[in-house]
């Protein structure tokens, strides 16, 4: 006689703010049709593979862990995905920008451009799906857009008005982000500050890019070859 | 690859039904009635006091106090209550007119039926409301207790308080059904069982009342308190009338048991749907992480013992849509172990 298997866990799942606001607009595009794994929390450097007791206790403290609630902000959870890759793998894939740091004066515009390592034979170059790229407060930006791909998605052109930061994901091979060109938003700040989210849709990895706008004053391009001309 | 669509099989919802206590803090018996000065207003033949009283289980003061349900006193020739409008043309017409015609129209849909206890049709009725967030999606028929102290029909003196119920567990559930829904009898007993083997407990030609469940509506036939201090006062009209009868009413609530301690049971039910989302990670996959911890800047595995055993561990099960939103999240209470031996099941629960 022996204890029955428990190895079927049952959690509860909370909406998160974007789940809340498609949920809102009744249009169909809440439902759940897929699922990834995350192992947010987890440090793994505790995995002490020289542990006295023997392997079997290398995650000794990893899997003794308690763990915090689920957070509502879809921008700060799931942020490390667990990935599907074949055995004996020993590199992963990492995706990289051509910008490091994104810096907006107001009107002005840049284009990003990711690429992945270590995927699938791939090195430095963009992934089959490309990628979805998520800025953290889209008020921010007057045009949000995908590049390169077929099956691009662009942000909204109209923007819904909101006190407080609202995100949104689109996908692409590249992406154009374009500063705000008015002054409302930043009170007595001199800049405003985001976070904009790549990730390879086909690797699953992903690296963060802060995003910074200035106060700086734009004037309409008047010639040609030149825009996003600053004056202070 | 990170993302798994979920199969058909992978998805199940159910609906749950949910009892509660109605009160407030979920208690089970509401003993303490106060109501609010703010809102037992009788200044005027329209203050909202001439229609309603509010009941709240604190006194209103308290920052905690919430209405718990509504009194009120219906008339259909104006009796009870001052006219709006004391002059020819317009007598008959006030608060207790109002009430009952409100109530009529909720129940019958029409303006010429009146209501009728089994045979007998007053002319007025008392209300008992439930106040809407406390009753959820309905009242659960068959946990009505609710004691009223005072005389009874028949001219029989009552020696203690009136003790009603509804009638659904004697009838088995079932009920007639009007425009608010499943109606059963308001009848003398406990826990919807008439006491006794008749619902027309007053001379053989009336019930106490009529409830209404999915309503949150009480509907009390005056007539069957003929004999004592609850008999309505039918002084008609007059822009100085102060029968305020749903005032009294209130009071016998709230001194059913003893002064101050009133015997109020009424559970409330809510349908709560789920949908399940079986998620299921196979041995061979989600066998490998972004997280940083997990391999350099360059890609390379921190662990060589990770190369050809890897092992991550799920804390976090993210629901997404066709455009690949993050909509809902789960968090598991310790993380869990995953390498090529093992899979893993996680049953993830969406209430709405």
């Amino acid at each position: 006689m022996g204890y029955l298997d428990n190895s079927s866990i049952t959690v509860d799942a909370i909406l998160t703010k974007r789940g809340r606001e498609l949920l809102a607009r009744n249009d169909g595009s809440f439902k759940v049709t897929q699922f990834a794994l995350g192992d947010d929390e987890i440090d793994y450097t505790l995995f002490n593979e020289n542990h006295p007791n023997g392997s079997q206790f290398s995650g000794e403290a990893i899997e003794n862990m308690p763990l915090i609630e689920a957070i509502p902000d879809e921008n700060n959870i799931m942020r490390h995905k667990l990935i599907t890759m074949p055995r004996g793998t020993s590199k992963l894939a990492t995706v990289t920008a051509n910008i490091g740091k994104i810096t907006l004066s107001l009107g002005s515009t840049t284009i990003v451009n990711p690429t992945t390592l270590n995927f699938n034979g791939l090195n430095n170059l963009s992934e089959p799906s490309g990628y979805s790229a998520t800025i953290a407060d889209r008020r921010l930006l007057t045009n949000f857009s995908g590049t390169g791909l077929k099956d691009i998605s662009n942000a909204i052109s109209i923007l819904p008005y909101s006190g407080t930061a609202v995100s949104e994901t689109i996908i692409g091979e590249g992406f154009s982000l374009t500063a705000i060109n008015s002054l409302t938003l930043f009170g007595k700040n001199n800049k405003l500050i985001t976070t904009l989210i790549i990730e390879g849709r086909d690797s699953g990895a992903r690296t963060t890019i802060p995003v910074e706008i200035s106060k700086a004053v734009v004037k309409s391009a008047s010639f040609s070859g030149e825009s996003g001309i600053t004056t202070y | 690859m990170a993302l798994t669509r979920y199969s058909d099989g992978d998805v199940v919802i159910s609906t749950d039904k949910i009892v509660t206590s109605t009160w407030t803090n979920n208690i089970n018996n509401l003993t303490t009635n106060f109501t609010s000065s703010r809102q037992a207003v009788f200044t005027s033949p329209t203050s909202s006091g001439q229609f309603y009283l509010d009941v709240l289980q604190e006194l209103s003061s308290s920052a905690t106090a919430e209405i718990q349900y509504a009194v009120a006193y219906g008339n259909r020739v104006g009796s009870g209550s001052p006219d709006f409008t004391n002059d020819t043309g317009s007598f008959g017409i006030g608060a207790s007119r109002t009430i009952y015609n409100q109530y009529r129209q909720l129940v019958f849909g029409d303006e010429t039926q009146n209501f009728t206890f089994s045979s007998h049709t007053p002319d007025d009725i008392y209300v008992i409301n439930v106040n809407r967030s406390r009753f959820k999606h309905a009242l659960k028929p068959g946990t009505l207790n609710l004691h009223i102290s005072g005389g009874i029909g028949d001219g029989t003196a009552l020696t203690g308080p009136l003790k009603l119920t509804d009638d659904s567990v004697t009838a088995t559930g079932s009920a007639v059904i009007t425009n608010l829904g499943r109606q059963f009898n308001l009848v003398s007993g406990s826990n919807g069982l008439t006491s006794g083997s008749n619902i027309n407990q007053r001379g053989n030609s009336s019930s106490y009342g009529l409830f209404y469940p999915d309503a949150g509506i009480i509907i009390l036939n005056p007539d069957n308190f003929d004999s004592g201090p609850l008999i309505p006062a039918r002084n008609s009209g007059l822009s100085t009338n102060t029968d305020r009868n749903h005032v009294t009413l209130a009071l016998h609530i709230k001194n059913a048991s003893s002064a101050g301690v009133g015997n109020f049971i009424l559970d409330s039910e809510e349908k709560v749907t789920s949908q399940y989302y079986f998620t299921r990670a196979k041995n061979n996959e989600y066998n490998y992480t972004t997280n940083p911890s997990f391999q350099d800047e360059s890609g390379n595995l921190n662990f060589t013992s990770m190369i050809d055993n890897p092992q991550t561990y799920i804390t976090t099960i993210g629901l997404y849509n066709d455009s690949n939103d993050l909509v809902a999240v789960a968090k598991l209470s310790q993380p869990v172990t995953k390498d090529f031996t093992k899979e893993a099941l996680i049953r993830v629960k969406l209430d709405y």
